[in-house]
């Protein structure tokens, strides 16, 4: 997965990320939490993408991005 | 006279999926634990209209409500909402009581006169903040009365999203209506003694003359202070359970299963510092309890002394299994030439560097693995908020307001 990410006022967002073979723009992003896997911390954002909900993860040790969850938006 | 108010998220886990995925707002929502599960955990706000509760079959919730959307549930996220929570609440009081994972109580006597409008002023900030920080679909009810139970009971008057106070004028018209089994320490065996008497009621309870533990639920008189974290006591058993999707019909993967559970069982004495001597083991009808001389957090011997008590009568087609470890003891010290307490020490690092069962044992490969996971009821409080970080910004907030 590709992704490009923002960083202003002191804040990482997700804008657009590619993940097989298409193009995503995010739209919103309605929740922002933090995963913990034993000590190892992941920032993790529910994306909107209009036609898909997505959860992206930001591992917080070594600033990697991973797409984990996704499902179409007409749930 | 003291203030308390008990905060409550409605349907908490089913609006924190509605939060995450907008196109779920407004829909009936039912959160199961995993996919092909057949059992409500949570219903959403508008699946509750249809009647579908907490316990519910996926069977009679599509009966109920076949648009029904089921989710499968995600802890780790609703935990992390309720950390937000905790941060947001105890800025308005230090003395806090997490009561479950979407359940607090503050007690607010003293800080409430740093606003004019009291108590209740603060209760609308609380829930203005909870809608910003959390998410705009988060919501709350939040109860302010004197004691913790007529809090409790307040924010159950009106919900979704109500604010209620009762005071010492009208808090007897205003529960006289409320069904007895509603009352926090009025549980089944004491519901059953009542309407065995033809009592459903707070109000019917209140004609009748009763012993004096049930009159003091009764009439609402218990008054229990605001638990704070220090007040928290240590556990006194680590376990862990699990339900299986079907019926476990091979003893090789009954034993797995229960490999799987004492590992995370005693790497959650290890990150607790404790070890134990008790050790049970529950299958379905089956159960086994086994204690050694001394304490250990070793999983491969807690395992060896359940697999044993199991070969002895190995029972299949179950679908529960249990492991739970009890007389704890804090602090527990190994011998430094010991190599297996020193081999434990490297694979707790590893997984607590690369994430939990980086490393496990070999018996457990090829198969699914059951991780950790937070329960709604928070039963390892104690270790959660005494040695996490929500502790430390728990008091620091503690400490500023």
């Amino acid at each position: 997965m590709e992704i490009v990410v923002r960083f202003s006022q002191g804040k990482v967002k997700p804008e657009t990320f590619w993940w097989n073979g298409r193009e995503y723009q995010v739209e919103r992003i309605p929740l922002i939490f933090e995963r913990k896997d034993g000590g190892r911390k992941y920032l993790c954002f529910s994306v909107d993408c209009g036609g898909m909900i997505a959860e992206l993860v930001m591992d917080k040790e070594d600033l990697t991005w991973r797409l984990i969850k996704c499902a179409p938006s007409y749930t | 006279m003291r203030t308390i108010l008990h905060v409550d998220m409605n349907s908490y886990f089913a609006t924190a999926e509605q939060q995450a995925n907008p196109y779920l707002r407004g829909k009936p929502v039912g959160i199961i634990k995993a996919e092909g599960r057949g059992c409500i955990i949570a219903a959403s706000i508008e699946a509750k209209k249809y009647k579908i509760k907490t316990g519910c079959t996926v069977w009679d919730a599509k009966k109920l409500c076949p648009q029904i959307i089921l989710v499968p549930s995600d802890m780790g996220k609703y935990f992390a909402l309720t950390q937000r929570l905790i941060r947001i609440i105890s800025d308005y009081s230090p003395t806090l009581e997490v009561f479950s994972i979407d359940e607090m109580f503050a007690d607010v006597t003293d800080t409430q006169k740093l606003y004019s409008g009291g108590a209740l002023e603060m209760a609308l900030s609380m829930k203005q903040r909870v809608k910003e920080e959390l998410g705009e679909w988060m919501r709350c009810s939040i109860g302010i009365a004197w004691t913790k139970i007529l809090a409790k009971l307040a924010s159950e008057m009106h919900k979704p999203d109500g604010l209620t106070m009762l005071s010492p004028e009208n808090y007897l018209e205003e529960t006289k209506n409320i069904k007895v089994e509603e009352v926090c320490g009025i549980g089944r065996a004491r519901t059953t003694t009542l309407q065995s008497m033809g009592v459903r009621t707070l109000g019917e309870a209140r004609q009748l003359e009763l012993p004096r533990e049930i009159a003091d639920l009764v009439w609402l008189r218990v008054d229990q202070p605001v638990s704070r974290v220090e007040d928290l006591q240590p556990a006194k058993s680590v376990s862990r359970t699990y339900t299986a999707f079907s019926a476990l019909n091979a003893q090789r993967t009954v034993l797995n299963l229960v490999r799987n559970l004492v590992e995370e069982a005693a790497a959650k004495l290890r990150e607790m510092n404790m070890a134990g001597r008790t050790f049970c083991l529950f299958l379905d009808h089956f159960w086994a309890r086994k204690t050694l001389h001394s304490s250990t957090d070793d999983p491969q011997i807690i395992y060896d002394l359940l697999a044993r008590a199991y070969e002895q009568n190995p029972v299949t087609g179950i679908r529960q299994a249990g492991v739970s470890v009890s007389n704890l003891i804090f602090n527990y010290q190994f011998l430094i030439f010991d190599q297996r307490q020193k081999l434990l020490n490297a694979v707790d690092k590893i997984n607590q560097k690369y994430g939990v069962f980086t490393l496990y044992p070999a018996q457990l490969l090829g198969g699914e693995l059951i991780r950790p996971e937070v329960t709604g009821y928070l039963g390892d409080k104690y270790y959660r908020f005494h040695s996490s970080g929500i502790s430390s910004e728990w008091e620091k907030a503690g400490a500023t307001s």
